[in-house]
């Protein structure tokens, strides 16, 4: 419901306490840097702020990390329900379980509602990423974990303090639960301070303003952007889109993860249903039903409404549908220690289907991971453990206007520092760094070409350290959009003795993979996906690629049909070399069949023997299909017997998510030609 | 219309004596020279005719030195008896944020050269979340001209892999084919051992005696290379440019018969001499603000306060600073442009708000003030120039708090009709119902997004804005300060003199600065402090020598330390002491600091040391004065006019008085305008005002 915009109230006193409620969160993250422990807080900054209102409506927040931010109202719906009446001046709640908004355990996230203004009006939230709240491994987060015991311990929302007096039993529960308990304890009051500074500076505003001013400013604030999303939603034809995405697997086995999404576009609503998407998974790559509403905002928000300010009103044209038991809401025991993964790959599914409504806006694929990156082990100079911990930043997509940017922390994401200083490495830990570079040719090939990952080789100066990883798009790449090619993947190798070394079975998850002195680990990020036909992109940005050598020679003329003679373009030899690689690219006719069967949660497109031997492609191989729409559907080729030749088969929910039927054709482009795993 | 225009461009010389009486008797001539945007100030201190005065003309952009030298011809007096010459210039910053630097090249370890491009991976650009289109800003020295040199310096400082003599002249020919103007030499852990920077630049000057070189290790000597590279690269990217205008300005200087040495003023807060800043320009990148933070710093001295803020708000933007116990905060991590600057720099906050600033509407029926600016062309709509959209100054006009009789550059007579045609479209457009009403909204949100960034340099940062007191000068902040002020509690004002040019005023006050910096790693249980004695006695040694180079003998030293928990990657700076037990006190100072800052410190965890930082200053005569006492002068004998003028939603009729017509040491209450030549204080109903002797104007809040 939109307030009757017939009341009349001051726009500069809205736009000034606009200002105001994000001075206030400002406030907020400053008080936290000031005062928290724990280095991932104050040097990290991997901590959320917000203030919301009463029924948990996001009001203001700053450039935080959204997916902490978007599951506030989620657990504040969950504070409402189960205390309702109960719920009073002085009351703090603290919460971190992911089956009812919360992540991974690891953020805990605290509410403290004011009554000042009669009711709960307006008040803050803080959620914080505690270094350990216990479980299996220190740090507490793991791809291997495979239930929530294994991630931490688990706090439903309670009230740690009741009207003022701290539940001491609590507190010491958790702490005893927790290693490193006084780091923790020292988070614990610094967000207990952050929440009382937002506090007394409501207050201030209060006493300048009045109650009723500030809610009604924050009801018209939220109102705006809601008006803001819903006529750009409109905006939009309306429509059904289905998007599928892979992730690589779960870490126990080779079968990749599905993720789908169908958005329903109606007026000026938007729905999206994940219905279809795998059912909750052993191992740590689930998430509690918060995570998917914020990504899809993230992307939603991004492509639609980049500049209107984030508040409520901006999420509420938008209904997000997750199954119950699949890994996008999952049930206790499921660990969800991958969340973060899970989110990014919920990013990319959205792209995949949003891009279908906002060609103008999309961009290529992004590098689908944190890339959680651990070297432990033991000194030998100071005889002291270390732990060198990273999570490496890849390339962005390539968008209509630009290339993507090289090795930078994407739209969806806070701007960390993803990576430290090599000099900083260096001299804090057993360590050498070989080389920090970006990954040539990493880009997805396009009209605009995707940013590059970076390549970094690190040599260890320890023996008996331990290689974990925690990456996802080790297999399946970022994709590139409208003809764009794929990013190169997020890799990890060990070079011992010249020899390259896998450090698992399962790329992109490793648990403790054990390192020897002068061993490199040789870590390489994604990168983005490109946007367009290669073939269409200036000849003369190609040879300036290969001049600045973000793209090879080699490259430039097999992928961007440009050919250099002396570094410059050859405008006859390309012109030519463009026509051959357009009329050779692997186009096929497709035609509808019968339910193909999965092969874990692998959609299948099916061929006959001859035409997969023609085209030089295994059963099992990973392709590519490229239609008309925004990314490409990937797929992995069965071969069946009596298939009719020459044609592409695919089931109805394949041609659904293609927008095509028998008749149509795509192109086909190998990932992988031979069958992996 | 043309012809206004043509008088604005031509408008050279605005002259003003001043009644300042000084002091002394003595002989001593200042200079300070501001070189702005759109206005360069100059300010004259003179002993022989015992008096001050200042000068704005309008920047010519590329002419700065011949309009440094205008208006030194325009002061009618010898430029042989100058005794010193500061100068504050923007072209340091313009030439960055326009980038129209140098062309460069990079030469650093193999390996290596995109570290200048991945940096931390961070966008460093503010509102980039959720903007699906945002493009990274590219580096300085593109990809193609970052070339590998075979060399390895390890983090110990031992030497992995020398310089080879036969790659760097190999290196040599191709620079020329490049056409390269500067190079950067930016090797990893050179902080720990400059040598191979060193043997490079050699080899490199052999081959290219005039090629500006800028060696990453001396440019920042501390470590984390990112920035380090980054800041080297600057320095290169901006060294050719201002080395020959520092070189021209001091030849032209020589030729009309100057025969001290120039200074420039430079981020730190002190100022440098030439030399220095020709070898090291990105130490001047606020030498612009800065000369205002040193002039505000002068005064709280004088004035006996311990705690400012200082707010300086011109055309397009404005700056403020805090100030406490008499020290401007000092800033090492900085970016410009969304660079990584590593230098020492005043912690200037900027906000793009000033009384250019533009308001308008944007799509979702939002008001917002800046930072799209008119700028002096076409100006706000009252300046009859063709600028149609208004302005803070615009505001102010239409509530009268501008005198419509107002000349801009002493020639151009404001409109108030143009002004609030241009408010009432806008107020109708957004539901506002007069110009008046609009008025009034616009300077609310500038004032509240100065009050923004006043709270991000105080609160934020722990500071209660009600202990310190408001420096308002700019040709726009004494007319905005008690409404800033009264928003943040605060209770006390100081309207310096001079206040439209007060940046230059600073620039006399400026002493010579020369910061040197090691990093040295080393746990405090471990550490000796005679040997770190022997450390900063080495580290003084350059500083030192360039404090002497400049011309000043006495040297006074302050010694920090940055100092960090173990396992901590950033450190807090502790003023270290000498003497008997210096180093336990500073371990327990830092506990207390940690403390201060964070809320909570522990005492038993270990901690190391990781910089030592060193600053050797010298001092110059600073000028003083007193208002001239025999001139018998009245409240009602500064009287202009009274006039309507808009406080809150009322109008009162506000006496207009002339601030070089106000007796001293009288106090007396808003509501009030007092003007001068290039500002207006405006003195709401509940703040009383006064001026003293020395011509600064106080304002007071009455209930306080």
């Amino acid at each position: 419901m939109i307030e009757s915009p017939s009341r009349q109230f001051d726009p500069i006193t809205l736009e000034v306490l606009n200002e105001s409620f994000v001075a206030i969160v400002r406030e907020m993250r400053a008080s936290m840097v000031r005062t928290a422990y724990s280095s991932i807080i104050y040097e990290g900054h991997d901590f959320s702020c917000v203030l919301v209102d009463g029924r948990g409506q996001l009001v203001a927040m700053a450039e935080d990390n959204p997916v902490h931010i978007f599951p506030v109202p989620m657990e504040v719906g969950e504070m409402l329900e189960k205390f309702e009446a109960d719920i009073h001046p002085g009351d703090v709640f603290l919460h971190n379980d992911p089956y009812t908004g919360g992540t991974h355990l690891n953020d805990v996230a605290m509410i403290a509602p004011l009554f000042d203004g009669g009711e709960m009006t307006i008040y803050p939230a803080v959620r914080a990423h505690w270094g350990d709240v216990g479980g299996t491994t220190p740090g507490s987060i793991s791809g291997k974990n495979t239930e929530i015991f294994h991630d931490g311990i688990r706090i439903p929302v309670l009230k740690v303090i009741e009207r003022g007096d701290l539940n001491q039993a609590v507190v010491d529960i958790l702490f005893h639960n927790m290693r490193v308990p006084d780091e923790r304890r020292g988070d614990f009051y610094a967000m207990l301070a952050t929440c009382h500074t937002a506090h007394q500076r409501l207050r201030e505003l209060a006493g300048q303003y009045d109650w009723p001013t500030l809610v009604q400013a924050k009801q018209r604030l939220i109102n705006r952007s809601e008006t803001s999303m819903r006529r750009r939603i409109s905006g939009v034809p309306d429509g059904e889109y289905v998007f599928e995405h892979f992730m690589d697997h779960a870490g126990h086995s080779l079968d990749p993860i599905r993720i789908r999404a169908q958005m329903v576009i109606s007026g000026d609503g938007l729905r999206v249903d994940f219905r279809g998407t795998d059912p909750q998974v052993k191992g740590a790559y689930n998430v509690g039903p918060a995570i998917a509403p914020s990504a899809v905002f993230a992307v939603i928000k991004a492509f639609l409404d980049p500049k209107g300010p984030v508040n409520h009103g901006a999420f509420r044209p938008l209904e997000i549908v997750t199954e119950p038991g699949s890994l996008l809401s999952a049930h206790y025991p499921a660990s969800c220690a991958g969340s973060m993964e899970v989110s990014h790959a919920v990013v990319t599914a959205l792209i995949g289907v949003a891009g279908q409504i906002a060609p103008d806006a999309v961009t290529g694929d992004l590098k689908g991971t944190s890339n959680h990156f651990y070297i432990g082990g033991n000194n030998p100079l100071t005889d002291e453990a270390f732990l060198f911990y990273e999570y490496p930043a890849g390339g962005t997509g390539g968008f209509a206007e630009e290339d993507g940017n090289n090795a930078t922390r994407n739209f969806t994401e806070g701007d960390f520092s993803s990576i430290q200083s090599v000099e900083v490495i260096e001299h804090a830990y057993p360590l050498q760094i070989k080389s920090l570079e970006l990954r040539r040719d990493s880009g997805g090939v396009g009209f605009r070409r995707g940013g590059l990952g970076l390549r970094r080789i690190i040599k260890v100066l320890s023996k008996n350290a331990l290689l974990s990883i925690s990456s996802d798009k080790n297999i399946i790449p970022p994709f590139g959009v409208f003809g764009g090619g794929p990013g190169h993947t997020n890799q990890f190798v060990v070079l011992r003795e010249e020899q390259a070394l896998m450090p698992s079975d399962t790329p992109g998850k490793v648990a403790g993979f054990p390192l020897e002195w002068g061993d490199c680990v040789v870590m390489e990020t994604s990168g983005g996906g490109g946007f367009g036909d290669p073939l269409e992109r200036e000849p003369v940005l190609v040879e300036a690629d290969v001049r600045e050598g973000y793209v090879s020679p080699e490259e430039a003329r097999v992928e961007y049909g440009v050919h250099l003679v002396g570094g410059k373009v050859d405008k006859e030899k390309t012109h030519i070399c463009r026509q051959d690689l357009k009329s050779s690219r692997l186009r096929l006719p497709l035609i509808q069949v019968g339910i193909l069967r999965d092969r874990g949660s692998r959609r299948l497109c099916s061929m006959n023997p001859n035409t997969a031997n023609d085209l030089g492609l295994e059963a099992g191989a990973l392709v590519e299909l490229k239609g008309n729409l925004c990314a490409p559907l990937r797929a992995w080729i069965e071969v069946v017997q009596n298939h009719p030749e020459g044609q592409l088969g695919l089931d109805a929910l394949g041609m659904a998510i293609l927008q095509e039927g028998t008749g149509g054709s795509v192109v086909i482009r190998p990932l992988f030609v031979g069958a992996f795993g | 219309m043309h012809s206004v225009e043509q008088s604005l461009s031509d408008s050279t010389w605005v002259h003003f004596t001043s009644s300042y009486l000084l002091e002394d008797d003595g002989q001593l001539r200042l200079v300070g020279v501001d070189i702005g945007g759109t206005f360069t100030d100059l300010v004259l201190y003179d002993e022989n005719k015992g008096v001050m005065e200042v000068a704005k003309l309008l920047s010519r952009r590329g002419e700065e030195t011949e309009v440094v030298l205008d208006a030194l011809n325009g002061l009618n007096l010898e430029i042989a008896s100058i005794d010193r010459i500061t100068h504050g210039t923007t072209v340091g910053t313009n030439t960055l944020l326009e980038k129209t630097g140098a062309r460069i090249a990079l030469l650093t370890t193999a390996g290596f050269r995109d570290v200048l491009e991945i940096g931390r991976t961070q966008r460093l650009v503010p509102q980039s979340l959720f903007n699906s289109k945002f493009v990274r800003p590219r580096p300085l020295v593109p990809r193609s001209r970052r070339l590998e040199v075979k060399e390895r310096i390890l983090a110990d400082g031992s030497v992995q892999q020398p310089v080879c003599a036969e790659e760097i002249s190999n290196f040599v020919g191709r620079l020329k084919e490049m056409e390269i103007e500067a190079v950067a030499v930016c090797y990893l852990n050179s902080y720990a051992n400059g040598g191979n920077e060193r043997r490079t630049a050699e080899l490199l000057f052999q081959a290219m005696p005039e090629l500006y070189v800028s060696l990453s290790h001396q440019v920042v000597p501390e470590y984390k290379e990112f920035e380090r590279f980054s800041t080297a690269v600057t320095n290169s990217y901006l060294g050719p440019k201002i080395r020959e205008y520092v070189a021209a300005l001091e030849d032209r200087l020589k030729d009309v018969g100057y025969r001290g040495s120039l200074f420039v003023m430079a981020s730190n807060g002190g100022m440098i001499d030439a030399e220095r800043a020709a070898a090291f320009p990105v130490q001047t990148i606020l030498s612009g603000p800065a000369g205002g933070v040193v002039g505000s710093v002068a005064l709280a001295r004088e004035l006996g306060l311990d705690h400012l803020i200082t707010c300086d708000m011109g055309g397009t933007s404005t700056d403020v600073c805090l100030v406490r116990n008499g020290q401007p905060v000092v800033a090492r991590d900085n970016t410009v442009g969304h660079l990584p600057l590593k230098t020492s720099q005043l912690q200037i906050n900027t906000v793009g708000a000033g009384g250019g600033s533009i308001a308008w509407k944007d799509e979702d029926g939002a008001l917002h003030v800046g930072p799209k600016s008119a700028g002096s062309k076409p100006g706000p709509a009252c300046y009859g120039l063709g600028g149609s959209e208004p302005t803070v100054t615009d505001a102010n006009l239409v509530l009268s708090r501008l005198s419509r009789s107002t000349l801009l550059a002493g020639k151009i007579l404001l409109q108030p009709v143009l002004a609030e045609k241009s408010l009432a479209t806008l107020a109708e457009s957004v539901g506002i119902g007069s110009a008046a009403a609009m008025a009034r909204g616009i300077i609310d949100i500038a004032v509240a997004k100065m009050v923004s960034s006043i709270r991000e340099i105080s609160v934020e940062r722990g500071f209660d804005p009600r202990e310190h007191t408001l420096v308002a000068y700019g040709g726009a902040g004494p007319l905005h300060a008690a409404l800033i002020a009264a928003r943040l509690s605060m209770e006390r004002i100081v309207v310096p003199i001079f206040p439209g040019n007060f940046s230059a005023v600073g620039l006399l006050m400026a002493d010579p600065t020369f910061d040197s910096v090691r990093t040295h790693f080393v746990r405090m249980d471990d550490a000796c402090a005679y040997a770190l004695d022997a450390v900063f006695e080495e580290i003084a040694s350059a500083p030192a020598a360039q404090l002497r180079n400049a011309g000043f003998e006495k040297e006074r030293r302050f010694r920090s330390v940055d100092i960090r928990y173990v396992g901590q990657a950033f450190e807090l700076t502790i003023p270290a002491g000498e003497g008997p037990g210096w180093l336990e006190r500073l371990a327990i100072d830092f506990h207390r600091h940690y403390k201060a800052r964070y809320g909570h410190c522990h005492s038993d965890e270990p901690i190391e040391i990781a910089h030592l930082r060193i600053r050797v200053t010298g001092e110059v005569e600073k000028p003083r004065w007193l208002r001239h006492p025999e001139v018998e002068r009245t409240l009602g004998g500064a009287l202009i006019e009274e006039r309507d003028v808009y406080f809150r939603e009322q109008i009162s009729a506000c006496p207009i008085y002339a601030r070089d017509q106000l007796p001293s040491g009288q106090r007396f209450s808003g509501p009030a305008v007092i003007e001068e030549y290039g500002s207006a204080t405006l003195v709401p109903p509940e703040w009383e005002a006064s001026q003293d002797s020395k011509g600064h104007l106080h304002l007071i809040r009455a209930e306080a």
